[in-house]
């Protein structure tokens, strides 16, 4: 793990006057506020807080255009788990099979709407909205090398949906949805759900990538 | 008083430096008032330390509180058909059948997910509250350990929502038989997205704040 040290106060703002001034050579450990000076990190390596233990920051295990490549395969997974069954359901001969949208829409059809907002929200619209942010951030990065007009609500928008979206449960809940109905009726996993095992995945490959890299990268780009 | 194994650090705030909640860019305050602040990068906050910040998360655990009794009572789906009837099932009831039919490990999963997870973050983030309103030193490392927990596992609890949604779904077959979310399911859902609001809007920075008197 690379030595953090403690580092001292800066100089006067350079402008004179009061002002907020930059530190990107410090880190501020976001769960006990120890601060440390800014380690460079190789690829696949980690800092922690010595304090607290919280991840401070990792190396660049993944290139911009690898996070650019991994997002354009979950937004192609993402279609496919959608379109496909989640589950198939065979009762006395007669077929049957639940596909996420088809579900929320028979929950919604059934007068619990709330409900199926809320799991709307949880297994589909955030999932999305964080599929399509990353893809609305990081491209002109890696294309144009600047930033996309919004960058900030963007990025802002991105963490939001990152902290609800909840493709791994939806993958868990349909493994016990099918053992659930096994005494009524034989069930089997579809594409779909394989989809959704996928999905997870990528979006877990995705967000330890980590936000504050993007945040950075823009900070460099800008600097140049 | 710290403990003597306590590593030691600097507090970024008694240098005037502080890092930003969302972006992590790190800002020094020259004669800015904390109050104003904004971090220059992605233009949050920085000042996220007012005590609403914990009136906020005590509200938000009540609410759940007060709703995980109905959450837990009511009925979250009923189930109909020719041969069974029409029968109402509870969180609690549907792990037990999960129980009998044999499949005891998804069993333990949806009671982990079910009941534990939600009794045990409210628990959880009333006691790490409770300690950092009054500045308590004891076990930082341990606290701060056991939040990362609480936020790594808070979402989990939605897997039962999402398995009704499914069986509503799948049991379509007309008279023959059917499933109906009920209402015990929205009261739920409400506490696990209560206990993710809590867990959310508490800093956990407010633990290593310290006591005038301290040290």
């Amino acid at each position: 793990m690379p030595h953090a040290s403690f580092p001292g106060r800066a100089g006067p703002h350079p402008h004179g006057g009061a002002g907020i001034l930059p530190r990107p050579d410090l880190v501020v450990c976001e769960e006990c506020d120890a601060l440390y000076r800014r380690p460079l990190l190789r690829s696949s390596e980690r800092s922690r807080c010595r304090r607290c233990g919280a991840l401070l920051g990792r190396g660049h295990a993944l290139a911009l255009p690898g996070i650019l490549a991994l997002t354009l395969a979950a937004l192609a997974v993402f279609v496919i788990a959608n379109l496909e069954p989640v589950v198939q359901i065979n009762l006395r001969g007669v077929h049957n099979e639940a596909s996420l949208p088809g579900a929320l829409r028979h929950t919604w059809q059934s007068g619990e709407r709330l409900i199926a907002v809320m799991a709307g929200m949880a297994a589909f619209v955030f999932p999305l909205l964080v599929i399509l942010l990353r893809l609305y951030v990081v491209l002109p990065l890696v294309l144009w090398a600047r930033t996309p007009p919004g960058w900030i609500v963007a990025m802002r928008t991105l963490r939001f949906s990152s902290r609800w979206s909840m493709v791994e449960v939806l993958m868990l809940s349909a493994l016990v949805s099918i053992v659930r109905i096994a005494s009524m009726a034989h069930a089997v996993p579809g594409v779909g759900l394989f989809g959704f095992g996928a999905l997870a995945l990528l979006l877990a490959a995705l967000d330890s990538a980590g936000l504050h890299r993007l945040w950075d990268c823009a900070d460099e780009l800008r600097a140049r | 008083m710290s403990r003597p194994d306590e590593p030691q650090a600097l507090g970024a705030r008694t240098l005037g430096l502080h890092g930003c909640h969302i972006c992590g860019l790190v800002s020094e305050l020259q004669g800015v008032p904390l109050e104003k602040a904004r971090c220059p990068r992605c233009h949050a906050h920085l000042h996220r330390h007012a005590n609403l910040g914990l009136q906020r998360t005590w509200a938000y655990l009540f609410a759940a509180g007060v709703l995980y009794v109905p959450a837990n009572v009511l009925p979250v789906m009923s189930t109909a058909s020719v041969w069974g009837g029409r029968e109402s099932h509870t969180i609690l009831g549907g792990i037990l059948e999960l129980w009998h039919s044999g499949s005891w490990e998804l069993a333990l999963i949806v009671f982990v997910a079910s009941i534990a997870v939600p009794l045990m973050k409210m628990i959880a983030l009333s006691l790490l509250a409770a300690s950092s309103q009054r500045g308590a030193a004891w076990a930082r490392p341990e606290r701060t350990r056991l939040y990362r927990m609480v936020e790594a596992v808070g979402h989990w609890s939605m897997l039962d929502v999402l398995v009704v949604v499914l069986l509503v779904a799948m049991v379509r077959f007309g008279a023959l038989a059917s499933v109906q979310p009920e209402s015990g399911l929205l009261a739920f859902g409400t506490v696990v997205v209560l206990t993710m609001l809590a867990s959310e809007s508490f800093d956990p920075r407010l633990i290593w704040n310290r006591r005038p008197d301290d040290e």
